[in-house]
């Protein structure tokens, strides 16, 4: 009868309804993690600002007692 | 004409001898055919048309026959003379001109193309139907790819589980870190708060 074309085999989907209701819960989790994954990129941002902040101001400071430990260790006459 | 009814006959007989058995419709009556034309005058006697006219050879020339000769002094009629006209002033113009537009109003154009295909895209057509009458059935090959993909999904949640947990592992080493950066900030700050004193303090 089909020559040359096999026959479709058809699997039956009970619960339809509730698979898409799935889904669509599912899809809805996956967008508010891609929307946290968002916010803590944020957050990891801001806290590499601080840190580059940080690192500078320690910086300052270890050049203020490198110029306080010259002025003190080696004085001029 | 009896020779013509002689031979029907016989071809008649013949087929009901090979046919016998074949239901044949009846045979219609048998009319005296050289009664009927009797009346009918004969060939010789129709009379023959001598009032046909010849035809002409078209293989000869056309200018040897005569063709009306046309009136030299012949002139086409002239085109009557209306005059000069008055021009039409410019206030009567405008007034035809916007009578005609007034007879022919122009149809609104009420959405454009663009405003048209970006309704058409705002509007797709819905494919699923979350609430089939019967029930639903998919094709093997389908089910195949579906449970593939379920199952590579899970792999990939199985993995982020993972990498969450080393996520979560490396927050509480920052944490740490942050505490002990914390701390020798806070050492470093009382150890210049106690060279400030010692070097600037009156005694």
């Amino acid at each position: 009868m089909n020559e040359g074309k096999p026959s479709q085999v058809y699997v039956k989907i009970d619960e339809y309804k509730e698979i898409l209701d799935i889904i669509n819960l599912i899809k809805n989790k996956i967008n508010e993690a891609k929307k946290t994954l968002n916010s803590i990129y944020e957050i990891k941002n801001q806290e590499d600002a601080d840190l580059d902040e940080w690192n500078s101001s320690l910086e300052e400071v270890e050049r203020k007692v490198n110029f306080i430990d010259d002025s003190l260790f080696e004085p001029s006459v | 004409m009896g020779f013509f009814k002689l031979l029907k006959k016989n071809k008649k007989s013949d087929d009901t001898n090979e046919n016998s058995t074949v239901d044949f419709p009846p045979t219609p009556p048998e009319m005296d055919i050289d009664s009927s034309t009797k009346n009918e005058p004969s060939a010789e006697s129709i009379p023959m048309r001598t009032d046909i006219p010849e035809v002409p050879d078209f293989d000869d020339d056309f200018s040897k026959h005569d063709l009306p000769d046309f009136d030299e002094d012949f002139e086409p009629s002239s085109v009557p003379n209306f005059g000069e006209q008055a021009p039409m002033a410019e206030k009567d113009i405008i007034s035809q001109v916007n009578m005609g537009k007034e007879e022919a109003p122009i149809r609104p154009i009420e959405h454009t193309h663009e405003e048209i295909h970006m309704q058409a895209n705002s509007n797709p057509i819905p494919i699923r139907d979350a609430n089939p009458k019967g029930p639903i059935f998919i094709t093997s090959e389908n089910f195949q790819k579906v449970l593939g993909r379920i199952k590579e999904s899970r792999s990939n949640l199985k993995n982020q589980e993972t990498k969450l947990l080393s996520l979560e592992e490396l927050k509480i080493n920052e944490d740490k870190k942050h505490a002990l950066w914390k701390n020798k900030v806070e050492d470093i700050q009382r150890k210049l708060i106690y060279i400030d004193r010692a070097l600037f303090e009156e005694k």
